[in-house]
């Protein structure tokens, strides 16, 4: 078995992947889902720097503007912006490094923290499940390797993540061009590229954790039920874990913390070699979960 | 004779069920064989463990020589028509058999070509380009069909080719899977006995999980050791004893069987029956060697 093979037919397997997410209107059913909510977030936050934006002028008696990012500059000196920041990252001082941000790109990042992990999951959750339970997968199986079938099908929704955070942020941008005053193209563009990214980052083992779903089951509807409840599930134990203050349950939280995608998203706001490790760590956990739920598949009755 | 599939002892539960109870057959190279037994006796679990969709969980599973089917190294020598799978709907036949063919390792090129070729096999050139989903039950038959068909494979396993399908395309399928003989083994399910009787030359018995008869289908069906006569009128049994001394006669209405000594010629029986016909002064409908597959079978 090489190499080579392996990646050619998960290759195969996730354009095929690909072309189905398209004619099945799933793909765009969640490009549409995350584009919409990231433009009405997108336009929610504008209006709130607006908001920001009055209250410095009103503080340096200066004139109200009318559109948000007129007084950029002074906004990114205000109390206000860091403290908002610090709402998004969770950290005061990681926020007074990001003030020279696009704050649009900022905030892009954080709604799809929130977003794209249940998106993710609940899309990927119906890579494999219904084509065991129609027995679609035979056709496939015959002619590949389980183990390609699972890597091409996980690939296929990672693509398909990716597309549509990339579409969302292209609809942001737009938005950030005609709403905002001051904006640079580029800059934006690259910081929403950027800043966009880093939450497909940690998107990653939350897609994973619906392909590991979905191989677990023979129904999309109970892969889809198993991702979500183990998605929330991870924030909510994820905040259990934050409350432990003594032995034993530190010990267990630190055995916990590690293998909870949320704890890596410090990293993701912080950047550079935090980035870099928590990069690891989403890729390393989105793996570690496709390899979980294959464990199933990979011996189960097709 | 080299077995071109070859299953000894194969066992395959279902929780407390057991589909397959220590099923064992041969399949010789280049035989068209058919897979006969009723609903539940385990045709479809034998195909699906033969595939590598089902493991076994005991005995010996022997695909080409080359053990156990493995996706790996015998990509593109097994073709398999799954019986009730989905076609994907969305993808149109020839989307999915270029996808399939390319898994089996051809190139984009090759794999366009031998697509053409199996739609045009089984009658859906025309219709190459649309969506599954809008094609008819009998269509989609023939598009999955196709699939097991598709490269070069040495072993095809087809369960419920026909099911579906209007008398013309049964009949065209038929005679796709007519030549195949010879150049490939075809193991064939189907509860069309009628159909099997018409195209095999091999044929496995199964119930309930296990193998009852085996081998050819003259030999199977008795073709050297019964001969089944259809009357005009009935005839009394002792006339044709009479002319027929060591063979077991038995009369049934206007049904005539006559049973064949081992030793025995069995064209010179044939010109006695005639002979003591003739004496009686009873017609001659039509005349069967051995037994009907169905009678064989369903144990008339």
């Amino acid at each position: 078995m090489s190499p080579w093979r392996v990646l050619r037919d998960a290759t195969l397997v996730a354009r095929f992947e690909l072309l189905r997410a398209v004619r099945t209107w799933r793909a765009l059913a969640l490009a549409l889902v995350y584009v919409i909510a990231n433009l009405g977030g997108a336009w929610l936050f504008t209006r709130a720097l607006l908001s920001v934006e009055r209250n410095v002028a009103r503080n340096l008696a200066v004139a109200p503007s009318s559109r948000p990012g007129v007084m950029i500059d002074e906004l990114r000196r205000s109390e206000e912006l860091v403290e908002m920041l610090g709402f998004f990252a969770g950290d005061p001082e990681t926020a007074a490094r990001l003030v020279d941000q696009p704050l649009l790109a900022l905030f892009q990042l954080w709604l799809g923290l929130l977003l794209l992990p249940f998106l993710g999951a609940t899309t990927a959750a119906e890579a494999v499940a219904d084509d065991v339970g129609s027995r679609a997968i035979r056709f496939e199986a015959l002619r590949t390797g389980r183990a390609e079938l699972a890597l091409g099908r996980f690939a296929g929704q990672v693509v398909l993540t990716t597309g549509a955070t990339a579409l969302a942020l292209a609809a942001t941008w737009i938005l950030g061009m005609v709403t905002m005053a001051g904006q640079d193209p580029a800059a934006l563009a690259a910081g929403l590229a950027s800043w966009g990214a880093r939450a497909a980052l940690i998107a990653f083992p939350f897609v994973g954790m619906g392909m590991m779903c979905s191989q677990w089951t023979a129904s999309s509807t109970w892969a889809r039920v198993l991702a979500l409840g183990l998605t929330a599930g991870s924030w909510v134990v994820y905040g259990i874990v934050g409350l432990a203050q003594n032995a034993p349950w530190t010990v267990l939280a630190d055995v916990v913390t590690p293998l909870l995608p949320q704890t890596w998203i410090a990293g993701v706001w912080a950047g550079g070699s935090d980035l870099a490790v928590s990069a690891g760590a989403c890729l390393g956990l989105g793996l570690g979960a496709v390899g979980l739920g294959f464990l199933r598949f990979g011996t189960r009755d097709l | 004779m080299t077995a071109a599939l070859r299953l000894e002892g194969v066992v395959k539960s279902y929780g407390a069920r057991r589909a397959l109870d220590g099923l064992s057959f041969e399949v010789p190279t280049g035989t068209l064989c058919g897979l006969i037994g009723p609903n539940g006796a385990g045709k479809t679990t034998t195909f699906s463990v033969i595939s590598g969709f089902l493991p076994a969980d005991a005995g010996v599973v022997d695909v080409l020589g080359a053990g156990p089917y493995d996706p790996w190294t015998m990509k593109g020598r097994v073709g398999v028509l799954p019986q009730d799978a989905a076609l994907p709907e969305r993808h149109t036949p020839r989307e999915l058999l270029v996808h399939l063919a390319r898994l089996q390792g051809l190139t984009a090129s090759q794999a366009a070509r031998d697509a053409d070729q199996r739609l045009a096999e089984v009658d859906l050139g025309d219709r190459a380009d649309a969506r599954i989903g809008s094609l008819s039950h009998g269509m989609r038959r023939r598009v999955a069909v196709a699939t097991a068909l598709l490269g070069d494979p040495a072993l095809v396993l087809l369960d419920e080719p026909t099911a579906g399908l209007d008398p013309v395309q049964a009949r065209r399928v038929r005679a796709l899977l007519a030549s195949l003989r010879g150049a490939r083994t075809v193991v064939v399910s189907s509860h069309n006995l009628l159909e099997l009787e018409a195209l095999c030359d091999w044929v496995v018995l199964v119930d309930a999980g296990r193998c009852t008869g085996q081998g050819t289908l003259a030999s199977v069906t008795g073709q050297g050791e019964v001969l089944v006569w259809t009357l005009s009128a009935p005839v009394a049994a002792s006339a044709i004893e009479d002319a027929l001394p060591g063979c077991r006669v038995a009369v049934e209405g206007v049904t005539l069987r006559v049973g064949v000594p081992v030793d025995a010629d069995v064209d010179a029986v044939t010109v006695g029956v005639m002979g003591a016909l003739a004496r009686e002064g009873v017609g001659l409908v039509a005349m069967r060697r051995g037994m009907s597959l169905e009678d064989r079978v369903v144990g008339a």
